[in-house]
Parts: C-alpha cells; sequence; structure tokens
C-alpha cells in the first residue's frame, strides 16, 4: 500500500514540484516570493500585512476593516472615482480587506499594465486619501452590511459560537465591529491605523506571472520602498477556545435552523497538524462522501450539507463545522454529529479511509495552483506561517508519511465529544439551550 | 461538495467571456452518436475540467413536475450497476478530484476536476452515468429530503430568494422562467422514482449532451478516449425542444414583501431583454455595454449618482442577463443608506434613467465601457474550470463556439447608437417589475 501511496504521489507532483519559486530581492532589500509564468499574459500580486482586527482597539471595532476599503478609495493624486477609473481603464483588479489577523490584498492585471498595477497597489498604501465624503461612504457601507448580517442566521450564529468561545480574547468580538463602534470611528483613528499597520517589516509579498525577476525587483523598491520602516507590533495572546459543551440557541422565526459547532482544535505548526487535517478530511471535509455527509445527508436525508474545518488564527486552534436542517430535525442531527464524535474518539478511523484521504489532499493539492491569484496567494500564505520557500514540495510527504497509528493517536488526543459547542439560529424542536447566547462582542 | 449544485443563474457568463482575437481558443469534433466534443488546451497546471452538459433544464419540465430537472441531477450521484451509491464521489475523491454539478433553466451540467492523468477514469464514469444509473425508491426518499433542505436553506429562509422567486413570476407572463429551477416545495414533496426515470431516459443520451474539457488536455488525446467510453451509448429520439413566446407586456408590476429577517431596504427592477437566442441577435452586445456603462462598476452612472454624489444609497448597479434560450433580462439593485427610504432610491433611479433614455450615453462613456469588457478576456485562460462552464453553457443554449469566440469582435463593433436604441426598446416602465423588500419590526 505504501508503495502505491508513493507512486501516486510521483504521478501527481511533479508539475507541481517543478515550480520554480524564487526569491527576489530589491536594491533596497525588499523580498517577494516570485514564481515566473509566462503561458498567459497576466500578472497577479497578493500581499499580506500582519495584524488585522484583532489589533482594533476595545470600542473601536470594525477598524481594521474600514480603514482598510478605504485605502483603494482615493490615494496619492486621484479622488475615489479617479482611482476607480484608473483601475478600470487598466483592467486591473485590485483589493485590499482585513481579516482577523492579517491585512490581505493585490492585484491581477493584464502584464503590459503590470507597473500600473503596482504603481496604484502602491500609492494605496503608502497615500491614502481618506477624505471625509469617502469616510462617510464606506462607514455607511458597513452599517448597511452590520444591519443585514444581524438577521442573517449563518452570521448570527457564527458570532454568537465566537463570542462564546473567546470571551476575553479579540478573536470573540466581530471584526466588522458593531453600528456604535463603527459609528464612532474618526478620520485619527483611521489615519493611526494606516500608521501603524503599513511598513516594510510587516509586508509578506507573492508575485507570479508574464514578467520577469529583475523587473519584480525593480518595482518591489517602485511600490513599497517608501513605506515606514516598522509596524507596531500587534500580538495577541495565544489562547484555546472555551467549547465546553454548551448549547446556545437564538430564537429567529425561520423555517430551518442553522447551526455552527465545533471544538478546540490544532495550531497550524503542531507536529500532528496534517493528521488533524486527514481526520478532518475523513469526518467532514469536502469531497469524499465524509462520514458526516454519509450519515446525515446521504443515508438519512436530514440536511443538504454538513462541512468540518480546521481553522489555524494566528493565536488558537479551532475545529468548526456548518449544518442545517428543518426546526423539528435540527435535534436529531446535533445527536448524530455527537455520536459521530463519540465514535471517532473511541475507534479512530480504518486503513481505508485514511488511504482515501490521502490520495485525495495529495492529488487536490495541484489544483491550487489553477489561477494566477490562486499560486501569489499561496506564496504569501507559506511567508506567513513560516513555512519555508520548499514548502510545496515537502508538503505532499508530509501528509503521505502519517502513519494509521498516527491519524488514531491524534484521533484520541484531538477528539472531545464533550466539549462539542452548537449556536443554533431558528427555532429549534426539542434542544434546551445550556445557557443563555453571549450578547454580541 | 455538492452545495453549490443547482439554481445556478450564470449571470456572469455573458460577461466572463472576452479575448482580443480570441476567447477561449476551443477546438471541437462530433462523435457518430451526436455528442459534440469541446476542448480548451489550457495546460497551466496538470489537470483537466471535464463538464458533461445537457440539454435539458426547469423550462423544459412538464407542468406539475417542477422541479425534476435538478432531482435527477441530485440522483444521479446514486451509482450504476458497476459503480455502488456515493461511490462516484468516492472514486473522484480518491484521485485527487473535486465534483459537482448544477442546474439551470435551460441545462443541467456535471463537472469534475482531477490531474490530467485522470482523464480517463472521469470520462468511464461519466459515461457510465449518461446511460446506466441505478435508482431504489430508497434513495428517492431521502433524496427528495436533502432537497426540501436545500429549498429551505437557499430560498426559504432567504428573503430577498423569497421575494426573487414572486418577482420572476411577474417578470416572465408564460414563459417557463417564471417557475423556479429548484421547484416549489409542494411539487418537489410528490416528485417520483418514476418522474426521475423518465425524464432521465428522454434527455439523457449523447446526442443531448456536450463533452467539455479544458485544461491539461489535446484532442488527440481526448478523441480516441471519447469513442471508446462514450461513442458506444446509442443516440436517442429527442423531443423537440419547444418554447412559448412571451405576450406583449402592458402594465409595470410591483411587489412589496416585509420580514423581520430583513436589515436594511433594498429595491431592485427588472426588464424582460432580448438574450443570445431570443429577439433581436444584435442587441444583447449593445445591452451588455448598456449595463457596464450604466451600473457596472464604482466609476458606473448609477453608482456615482446614487452611492458618490448624491449620496443616497450605500450600493447601486445593473445587470444583464443573456445567456439564455428564451427571453434575458436586465435589471437595476440599489440600498438606500441610514435616513433615506426606498422612494427616495427609487425617484433618483427613474431620473438618471429618464436622462439616459432622453439624451443616451456620452461616447466616452461607450468607449470606457467597451474597452473594460473588452479586456477583460485577458483573464479568460487564468481558470482551469472557467472555459469550460462559458463554452458548456453557451453550446447547451444552441450557440456556436465562433460566436462565444467573436465576443470581443462584438463589443468592439458596438455604437452609441446602437446602446441607446436598446436602452429605448428594453427600459419600458410597462414591461419592468420592481421589488421592494422591508425590514419589518419584530413583534
Amino acid at each position: 500500500m505504501r508503495f502505491i501511496l508513493v507512486l501516486l504521489g510521483l504521478l501527481v507532483s511533479p508539475p507541481v514540484s517543478a515550480m520554480d519559486v524564487q526569491r527576489v530581492q530589491s536594491p533596497s532589500g525588499l523580498v517577494a516570493w516570485f514564481v515566473h509564468d509566462p503561458t498567459i499574459p497576466v500578472v497577479a500580486v497578493s500581499i499580506s500585512l500582519g495584524g488585522g482586527a484583532v489589533a482594533d482597539p476595545v470600542g473601536k471595532e470594525g477598524l481594521a476593516v474600514i480603514a482598510t476599503d478605504l485605502l483603494t478609495e482615493g490615494a496619492g493624486p486621484y479622488d475615489s472615482q479617479a482611482f476607480a477609473a484608473k483601475l478600470e481603464d487598466a483592467s486591473i483588479g485590485l483589493d485590499l480587506n482585513a481579516g482577523s489577523d492579517f491585512i490581505r490584498g493585490g492585484f491581477r492585471a493584464p502584464s503590459q499594465n503590470a507597473a500600473e498595477a503596482f504603481r496604484l497597489l502602491g500609492l494605496a498604501l503608502a497615500e491614502p486619501r481618506f477624505a471625509a465624503a469617502d469616510i462617510d461612504r464606506v462607514r455607511q457601507q458597513h452599517m448597511s452590511g452590520l444591519s443585514r448580517e444581524e438577521r442573517d442566521p449563518r452570521t448570527l450564529a457564527s458570532r454568537a459560537w465566537y463570542a462564546a468561545a473567546f470571551p476575553e480574547h479579540p478573536y470573540g468580538r466581530s471584526s466588522k465591529g458593531t453600528e456604535k463602534s463603527v459609528a464612532g470611528l474618526t478620520r485619527e483613528d483611521i489615519v493611526d491605523f494606516a500608521k501603524a499597520r503599513i511598513a516594510r517589516d510587516n509586508l509578506k509579498i507573492g508575485v507570479v506571472g508574464d514578467i520577469d525577476a529583475t523587473t519584480v525587483a525593480r518595482l518591489l523598491d517602485e511600490t513599497f520602498g517608501r513605506l515606514p520602516a516598522k509596524a507596531t507590533p500587534a500580538e495577541s495572546k495565544s489562547t484555546p477556545p472555551a467549547a465546553g459543551g454548551d448549547v446556545l440557541v437564538i430564537e429567529r422565526p425561520v423555517p430551518q435552523s442553522v447551526v455552527m459547532f465545533g471544538q478546540p482544535g490544532i495550531a497550524r505548526s503542531d507536529p500532528d497538524f496534517m493528521a488533524a487535517n486527514l481526520l478532518n478530511q475523513i469526518v467532514g471535509g469536502g469531497s469524499l462522501g465524509s462520514r458526516l455527509m454519509t450519515d446525515i445527508r446521504e443515508k438519512r436525508g436530514l440536511t443538504y450539507g454538513i462541512y468540518t474545518y480546521l481553522s489555524t488564527p494566528k493565536s488558537s486552534g479551532l475545529w468548526l463545522g456548518s449544518v442545517s436542517a428543518e426546526n423539528a430535525k435540527v435535534a436529531e442531527v446535533i445527536r448524530l454529529i455527537r455520536e459521530s464524535w463519540q465514535h471517532l474518539k473511541d475507534d479512530g478511523v480504518t486503513a481505508a479511509e485514511l488511504d482515501d484521504a490521502k490520495r485525495y489532499m495529495t492529488g487536490a493539492y495541484a489544483r491550487g495552483f489553477a489561477t494566477s491569484r490562486g499560486i501569489a496567494g499561496q506564496l504569501v500564505g507559506w511567508q506567513e506561517e513560516g513555512l519555508g520557500i520548499d514548502y510545496f514540495k515537502r508538503r505532499n510527504g508530509m501528509i503521505e508519511t502519517v502513519t494509521l497509528a498516527d491519524i488514531n493517536r491524534v484521533a484520541n488526543r484531538l477528539v472531545e465529544p464533550d466539549k462539542l459547542m452548537f449556536s443554533i439560529v431558528g427555532r429549534p424542536q426539542g434542544v434546551t439551550p445550556t445557557r443563555p447566547a453571549p450578547a454580541r462582542g | 461538495m455538492r452545495t453549490l449544485r443547482s439554481l445556478l443563474v450564470l449571470a456572469a457568463v455573458g460577461l466572463v467571456g472576452g479575448a482580443s482575437a480570441q476567447v477561449y481558443q476551443p477546438e471541437t469534433f462530433k462523435l457518430a452518436n451526436g455528442l459534440e466534443v469541446v476542448v480548451v488546451d489550457n495546460p497551466r497546471v496538470p489537470a483537466v475540467a471535464v463538464m458533461v452538459w445537457y440539454r435539458a433544464g426547469s423550462a423544459d419540465e412538464p407542468i406539475g413536475k417542477g422541479g425534476i430537472a435538478h432531482f435527477l441531477e441530485h440522483l444521479m450521484f446514486k451509482g450504476t450497476p458497476t459503480v455502488g451509491p456515493g461511490e462516484y464521489a468516492r472514486l473522484i475523491g480518491r484521485e485527487g478530484g473535486t465534483q459537482n454539478a448544477l442546474t439551470s433553466y435551460d441545462y443541467t451540467a456535471y463537472w469534475a476536476e482531477a490531474a490530467s492523468d485522470r482523464l480517463e477514469m472521469v470520462l468511464k464514469l461519466e459515461a457510465d452515468r449518461m446511460v446506466n444509473l441505478e435508482l431504489t425508491e430508497a434513495q428517492v426518499t431521502s433524496e427528495r429530503d436533502v432537497i426540501l433542505e436545500e429549498r429551505s436553506q437557499v430560498v426559504d429562509n432567504r428573503p430577498s430568494s423569497q421575494l426573487g422567486e414572486q418577482a420572476r413570476g411577474l417578470l416572465y407572463q408564460h414563459y417557463p422562467y417564471r417557475l423556479p429551477v429548484i421547484g416549489w416545495r409542494h411539487e418537489i414533496q410528490k416528485l417520483s422514482r418514476d418522474d426521475a426515470l423518465a425524464w432521465y431516459r428522454r434527455y439523457y443520451a449523447p446526442n443531448n449532451a456536450i463533452l467539455v474539457v479544458a485544461g491539461d488536455v489535446s484532442v488527440d488525446r481526448l478523441k480516441p478516449l471519447a469513442e471508446k467510453y462514450f461513442g458506444p451509448i446509442p443516440s436517442r429520439a429527442m423531443p423537440e425542444r419547444w418554447r412559448p413566446d412571451e405576450p406583449p407586456a402592458r402594465a409595470a408590476r410591483r411587489l412589496t414583501m416585509k420580514s423581520e429577517q430583513v436589515g436594511t431596504a433594498s429595491m431592485s427592477r427588472t426588464y424582460q431583454a432580448p438574450s443570445h437566442r431570443y429577439g433581436d441577435a444584435k442587441q444583447p452586445y449593445a445591452l451588455q455595454v448598456l449595463a457596464e456603462l450604466f451600473g457596472g462598476s464604482a466609476t458606473s452612472r448609477l453608482y456615482r449618482l446614487l452611492v458618490v454624489d448624491q449620496p443616497l444609497a450605500t450600493s447601486a448597479g445593473a445587470y444583464y442577463e443573456a445567456s439564455t434560450i428564451g427571453p434575458g433580462s436586465f435589471g437595476f439593485y440599489a440600498s438606500p443608506r441610514q435616513g433615506r427610504t426606498v422612494e427616495d432610491v427609487e425617484a433618483a433611479l427613474d431620473q438618471a434613467l429618464e436622462k439616459l433614455l432622453s439624451e443616451g450615453p456620452t461616447e466616452d462613456e461607450v468607449a470606457r465601457a467597451k474597452r473594460r469588457l473588452a479586456a477583460a478576456s485577458a483573464f479568460a485562460r487564468d481558470s482551469l474550470r472557467g472555459p469550460a462552464m462559458a463554452l458548456g453553457a453557451a453550446l447547451a443554449i444552441g450557440r456556436a463556439t465562433a460566436d462565444v469566440e467573436s465576443w470581443p469582435r462584438r463589443i468592439e463593433a458596438v455604437t452609441r447608437d446602437e446602446v441607446i436604441a436598446a436602452a429605448r426598446a428594453v427600459l419600458r416602465p410597462e414591461s419592468s417589475v420592481t421589488s421592494i423588500l422591508l425590514p419589518k419590526p419584530t413583534s
């Protein structure tokens, strides 16, 4: 069996591992990871800046998200409309978005407009205007979004879960803030945010496409060279989720209950991460006809879909899942999830399940490299996570060497049926909440 | 993994297209049994996207069997004499592949992505289920429950989807696009194994299908494999694909819905419009330019006027759907900002429309919109499945690949006068449906 797996790895991997990732350094010392791909006339860039919404001061939730949106609403000599027109006229898709731990973004441009795309990205980062009218507009758009999300069952379930799991940590707050916190943000807050976060020592860059390394090196300096040298550190304390088996219910008049569930997961840097990843694939991963999908959808028709995933924010580790089911049936779904979790802890997985999961994960890896932006995003992700420039060559091997004993040891270590916490939005029948849902952070 | 299946309204297909001289650069051939084959040789990654399209969608359903096209799409994963229930997904997954399917008004399509050296296995599985599907009563019963859950998830739990469903019933007075792809709940509940098999036997045959393979593949490699697996499947007599014509629209229609589940008010207005296969065949290109310049971006007229200049709204835009056999649709949407009402926004939209219709767009607006649309073609091949989606959808509604490939030239040829004429022909109050979605205070 081992022989066959290794052979498969060889069959699927070579073209990806043959990809040449170069480390390009600019005259001033800026570094980008770079893949030269002249097959289509496109250049894609991804960037990441450490520190996102976790660094929002208490009472100023939403700052990172709104300030980051404003970076592309007018910069340098261009007001908001002129900046948008520059992008549109050169067919540049440029975006910057703040998440919990990182600000991420980049562009995709026809290669003849790559220099212009770099220039506009540089302006957005170094010379955002933050004009009053633009702040007002973006704030209003966010308030409108918040008001929509406050009634969206999926968002409500997720927010309640995180608020309960992280009562003392910024992960327990919504990165988008509240109507109150967003209303209170000032231009000064936004300017300070940009100063604190956008700096050269905080920046990771990935470049892919129809452009040469010398040009990339030159454009790195032109684009990012004038950014301040150092960012204000934005560390957040490493905190496991406080998932203790609670059931939270948020009553809403909808026919179908929307459920988020989860328990403590595993840190990205944990040596057992790949085994945990395979375990998740078997239980509730997307493509294989997972255990939960088979039991709950295929056999019983109780849901349209049930999925689980490992979430590895910088300062925690979570194992999360989502499912929706008619209000009258959701209690049975929850019972089946708990049973499945217990079964996993007690009996682990089979050799055949492990084999399928390994084959899926190793074989699927190449498809993550199907688009220019996809590749650029991977280059930045490896830098964020400290995985090394040759990670893509080693990654499938790390999966293939996980043994049945390894994964079952990890199942026993990781799976905690008593800690599974459920957050349910709807009118679930036969479900008793163990505590009130926390007020939104 | 099948969450995305179904209800895919390919709003963007008409716009994703695009390349200077060519777009996707497909090659085509046809098997003796009538199966059309399209190849997009794009070896950027060692993977292929395989799609099988059937020219059968919800608009082909008999009255009273609403949702059967989508129901069968789900049941196509239940197995054959040689591939057990659930095995299809497992076999593709074991090869590192992923798969799903979608149903729309005019077609049903199945797709898988896998390493290119697994092409043969995928083709074998697709050919097998084109002709050998097996279904038990128990499978049909539990899958029907899955579809009812899907309906709850995508429609009944979402006020905006509910209103959209109601609005389509008014936009099309006679054409079957008035009915939801997934079907009405009470009709789904009555769909049977016999209904599903009747649909399968009627429409699933090589002469009613299109095989599209995109990625690391060539015609030389695909042709013998297609012959080997699909070649032996006999063709079948196909019913004529008859569709009714819409009667003239004579009265503007209007719907208002209030829900506790709505946080922010919004409005949309939709007009029946020509499509690539219905009505004036030249107008779709002018209408694409119109949608782009009027509401396709942050510098478009509508966004500038409603969101930036006045400002009354937090969002505003326009869209145009042309990839249909029957009438297409052209629409606007907007959402008022705090302190403003839907009426304020609608009045501003009306004013902007009046100006557009009386004066037309400027030459500069037309030129910029055309340039932006055409430039999108640079990205047409920066995707594995994108080309297969766009070409398959086009062929499934009876367009030719050459028609898709000519898209940049057709856009380039659009004149300001054509945009004005198309706008005046389509944006008539009497053919419009205005939908208003309002918050309702919690009782």
